[in-house]
């Protein structure tokens, strides 16, 4: 060793040698000056001197040289002097790391991960130079400096070795930090717990104590799978990058604890919480593993771990945890809700499509377009398969139940379809039975089949407005055609004969003869239908009948131009007011009604021998006439328009709201229909059946007991209307659509047939279903269900009566009257006899009542409308009919029939879905017994259906337009 | 369901839709706050135990 008094020794004449400043198990260590560049260095004398070859020394420190990283001094120089080989390195001023443990400072947790990075960048440095890495193979805290600038560095690496392709030999160790391989311990491939095997020969250093003494220096014993087992016969064990990891390990533990490692790997305690961080410990534990296999296998590794700790730490990793969570959980809630609310809004945009398609289903139906309403309906209900559509709505249900008309059964005439012509009508007519419709507009005349509404045949017409077409029979019209008159054969397409051109047709009640007349001309032919032939001619001498200058705007309906039964006397009405009646036999028997008037309107027709006419718009004036006599039987002068009608069928006025058939003979008046405020613009009568239509664009149908059967709204006048064959045909001037409707029967829904003249307000079934009692304040009958009245009864002290119910019950059938002195009796609803009468307190005057269903309470009275409640919550749910008197509510399983009494006193029943929703009209409805509707229309007919589901009705609407043409519905 | 409401299932599906989108944005807004203002916590705490994040 070198002493004090050589401290200023000059080395290689480079380097003056000042301070000894530390010895060490690789040699005596000196702090030193370059002469030339004045800068202090250290130079290390190696203790390898004498043992080791020099060359070897000088390759061990030119690689060391080449070394060059922030954290390992920069060797410089290799040099011997007095056969001491120095090593000339970097001057780290600072202090090592044990100084400070010796005065017991432990580094704060964050100071030793920033050293223990720098450390690991250093050592991942050495570890991978070339050709197979540096060892530095002895790490502790006596070789680590701590800089002033808070950096550390590696120094010592009297010990470092080159790495061959397997490791490399141990050469030295300090206790506690050296690894387990490093006291030629082997745990590779064994459980860490086991017992560590030691290897004879290679315990070194025992009782000896301080870092310096502890760190040996054992030479180099080679390198190499061959030099692994020692000369004297020890095995070798082989050093690698993990065992700089174990020391860095130890290090590191020792300076978080302030207390050295165990020296045996196994034997090590991990560092509490109280030390250091469970993430930290976990590092050195790992590092520390006896078994290299365990630890981490490289400096960049375990690098890695101390870079990732804030991630990796279990707090980081759980805050985000719940970070993802929280936003997985309201991501997924804000999508679930995004879906659910677009899922909604396509059903209720789907719902909204619905509601409209009812709405115009309704129109189509007040329209008389059935099979648009039922094609509408059917559209508006959801096919149920799609999660974009919703549920039915009860508007579309109803829609579809009215248009199909299942809960009217009533006889009378249903919208059966319309007929588009291209242009406004001028002219309709039926075939007698009703197969063909012939509609005259500009300028054709177009027939349909009625059954199909199909067009037939079209027809070119005179280009005048007043141009006609009349059946001569079923298959066969004759019509004002463009060449002249023409008669055609329908059925066969075919033209039958021709004549002269006219416009105004005739037509003998016999169907045997037919009067034209072109009206710019002044005389008449009479053809014979069957062959055309001209069987007589007449002319009107000055006269001509009235048009206009431009006829396309003249109205035919102004003029009379007809017939007789046998077409030997024709009635026509002229220009200048003149009505004259012209014998086509005999000239001499003409007749002069009016030879000249201010007339400008007249109607009027032959019924057997009479004429009846009427004239004037208004004050119109009748009149009737004995043809046979050629006397003026009389008339009158009414206050408005008159409409008449005279045929082969009888003579019909309607005069204001009434239209009656009139008898010639006694002048007496038959009702056939009364309109109540509506005055009647325009009638038709067949078969006993009247049709009215009223100057509220409406038409009504009436029976041959001129009851009411049912009404139509429409968008225009009226002004045409025909029947025929159980047909009606209506339609009006401005609009190209005709409507068609046909007589429908219901006898398969019959139930009861009573004596129609009997004025009753209501109808119900006993509970046995044998009887049926009709009753009113005025009195009651009991019919059995064969028709047989059994039972007739006046109730006394009518006007005193202040309620009647029909009452039902396991025991019996009764019905119950009660007078408003509180006297109540009762009749037996299969004999009509008194079964009991007992005097109760007077009840109140408001017919206040209560009905329950399963979920509602509803209450009744007479002034105001019907209000339901819910049963379980008390709260009002819905007001039902606001106009009518709520008279019985009937629950048929999740349905509630309610049945109503109007203000003007029609019937009628309403189908409420479970949420008070309408599903169905029920007109006529008068009792809900056995599972069945029943109706009755005051006709003399009682009939029942059942309740049709929704699927039923979408079926009935599927086959609709097909059991619409093949007439089955 | 939809009758003890007073509303059909469209309208359920809808209006319940948007409420649930409704209350996920605001539910969001304090979750994202607390879920920051613990996560600022703990990095200090971090750089407390482990130092600054280093690289």
């Amino acid at each position: 060793m070198r002493k004090e008094q050589d401290m200023s020794q000059i080395i290689a004449g480079m380097y003056e040698i000042q301070n000894r400043i530390g010895a060490g198990g690789g040699g005596v260590v000196y702090l030193g000056s370059h002469l030339r560049l004045k800068k202090p260095v250290v130079l290390k004398a190696d203790k390898r001197t004498l043992s080791a070859e020099t060359e070897a020394l000088r390759r061990e420190v030119d690689m060391l040289k080449q070394l060059s990283h922030t954290y390992i001094p920069q060797v410089y120089d290799f040099v011997q002097e007095d056969g001491v080989v120095y090593t000339v390195m970097d001057f780290i001023d600072g202090e090592s790391l044990d100084k400070l443990l010796g005065r017991n400072q432990i580094p704060p947790q964050p100071q030793v991960i920033r050293w223990a990075c720098q450390l690991l960048e250093a050592l991942d440095y050495l570890h991978s130079r070339p050709p197979y890495g540096i060892l530095h193979g002895d790490i502790k805290p006596a070789n680590i400096m701590l800089k002033p600038d808070g950096d550390i560095c590696l120094i010592d690496f009297n010990i470092a070795l080159a790495l061959g392709e397997d490791g490399a030999v141990k050469v030295g160790f300090s206790r506690g930090y050296a690894s387990p391989e490093h006291y030629g311990m082997d745990y590779i491939g064994r459980n860490k717990s086991a017992a560590a095997g030691r290897i004879a020969g290679n315990r070194y250093g025992n009782g000896r104590s301080g870092d310096e003494a502890e760190t040996l220096l054992l030479g180099r014993q080679g390198t190499g799978p061959d030099s692994r087992r020692t000369a004297g016969g020890t095995k070798a064990i082989l050093l690698d990058a993990r065992s700089d990891i174990y020391s860095l390990g130890a290090t590191l533990y020792h300076l978080l604890s302030g207390r050295r490692p165990a020296q045996d790997a196994t034997e090590v305690e991990p560092l509490g919480a109280d030390v250091c961080s469970a993430e930290v410990s976990d590092i050195l534990q790992k590092a520390m593993a006896p078994n290299p296999d365990m630890r981490y296998q490289s400096a960049e590794e375990m690098l890695n771990a101390f870079l990732q700790l804030h991630k990796r730490d279990r707090r980081v990793r759980r805050h985000k945890r719940r970070a993802a969570a929280s936003a997985a959980v309201l991501t997924a809630m804000f999508l679930t809700g995004g879906f659910a609310a677009f899922v909604g809004l396509k059903q209720l945009e789907q719902r909204q499509g619905a509601l409209t398609l009812a709405e115009y289903s309704a129109d189509a139906l007040s329209m008389g377009d059935v099979e648009g309403a039922v094609r509408l309906a059917l559209q508006a209900i959801p096919s149920g398969n799609s999660i974009w559509e919703a549920d039915v709505t009860p508007q579309a249900q109803k829609a579809l139940t009215d248009a199909l008309g299942v809960y009217d059964l009533e006889d009378g005439f249903r919208a059966a379809g319309t007929i588009e012509l291209p242009s406004a009508p001028f002219k309709l007519a039926v075939s007698p039975d009703g197969s063909y419709l012939a509609a005259v507009y500009a300028y054709e005349t177009a027939v349909f089949d009625m059954d199909s509404r199909k067009e037939a045949a079209v027809l070119p017409t005179q280009e005048s407005a007043l141009a006609d077409a009349v059946f001569m029979d079923e298959g066969h019209l004759i019509y004002a055609g463009a060449e002249g008159i023409t008669a055609y054969d329908v059925d066969e397409k075919k033209v039958l004969w021709t004549g002269e051109t006219a416009t105004a047709l005739a037509l003998s009640a016999d169907h045997g003869r037919v009067a034209a007349v072109n009206r710019m001309e002044n005389h008449v032919t009479v053809y014979r239908t069957s062959d055309g032939k001209k069987e007589a001619e007449r002319s009107f001498g000055n006269l001509h009948m009235q048009v206009a200058v431009n006829d396309t705007f003249a109205n035919p309906e102004d003029s009379v131009f007809a017939l007789n039964e046998d077409g030997s006397l024709l009635a026509v009405s002229f220009h200048n007011g003149g009505l004259y009646i012209f014998d086509l036999e005999h000239p001499d028997g003409d007749m002069v009604i009016y030879e000249e008037s201010d007339y400008r309107h007249f109607e009027g027709g032959f019924y057997g021998n009479y004429f009846a006419y009427c004239a004037g718009d208004t004050k119109a004036q009748f009149g009737l006439v004995d043809c046979t006599e050629g006397r003026y039987l009389g008339g009158y002068e009414a206050q408005d328009k008159l409409l008449l009608q005279a045929d082969g069928e009888g003579i019909y006025l309607a005069d204001g709201n009434l239209l009656a058939a009139l008898s010639p003979e006694t002048m007496e008046e038959k009702e056939l229909a009364y309109t109540d405020g509506l005055y009647i613009t325009a009638f038709a009568v067949w078969n006993g059946y009247a049709l009215a239509a009223t100057n509220d664009n409406g038409f009504s149908f009436y029976d041959s007991g001129a009851h009411f059967l049912s009404g139509e709204s429409g968008n225009e006048n009226s002004d045409f209307t025909v029947m025929a064959g159980g047909y009606a045909v209506v339609g009006n001037r401005n609009e190209p659509t005709l409507r068609l409707l046909k007589l429908e029967s219901h006898e398969e829904a019959q139930l009861l047939a009573y004596d129609a003249d009997y004025r009753h307000e209501e109808a119900r079934i006993s509970q046995d279903g044998r009887t049926a009692v009709l009753f009113s304040v005025q009195g009651f009958r009991v019919y059995d269900m064969d028709g047989r009245m059994l039972a007739e009864k006046e109730l006394p002290e009518a006007g005193s009566i202040y309620d009647q119910q029909f009452i039902r019950s396991g025991e019996g059938s009764w019905l119950e009257v009660v007078w408003y002195d509180g006297t109540v009796r009762r009749y037996d609803a299969a004999d009509g006899s008194l079964v009991s009468e007992r005097v109760e307190s007077p009840p109140a005057k408001d017919l206040y009542e209560e009905f329950y269903t399963d979920k509602y309470r509803i209450a009744s009275s007479l002034h105001t409308a019907p209000e339901v409640y819910e049963i379980d919550s008390g709260k009002q749910a819905a007001v039902l009919e606001e106009d009518s008197y709520l008279t019985y509510v009937t629950q048929m399983g999740e349905y509630l029939i309610t049945e109503y009494v109007s203000a003007a006193g029609e019937r009628y029943g309403i189908l409420l879905d479970r949420n008070l929703q309408k599903l169905a009209y029920l007109p006529g409805l008068c009792d809900v017994t056995g599972g069945m509707l029943v109706f009755d229309y005051g006709t003399g007919n009682l009939r029942q259906c059942r309740l049709y589901s929704l699927r039923e009705l979408t079926a009935l609407g599927e086959t609709y337009g097909i059991d619409a043409v093949n007439g089955t519905r | 369901m939809s009758w003890l409401t007073g509303m059909s299932g469209s309208e359920l599906l809808f209006y319940g839709g948007i409420a649930m989108m409704i209350t996920a944005a605001a539910a969001s807004l304090p979750v994202g706050a607390v879920l920051v203002f613990t996560g600022r916590r703990l990095r200090r705490k971090m750089e407390q135990e482990y130092g600054k994040p280093q690289r």
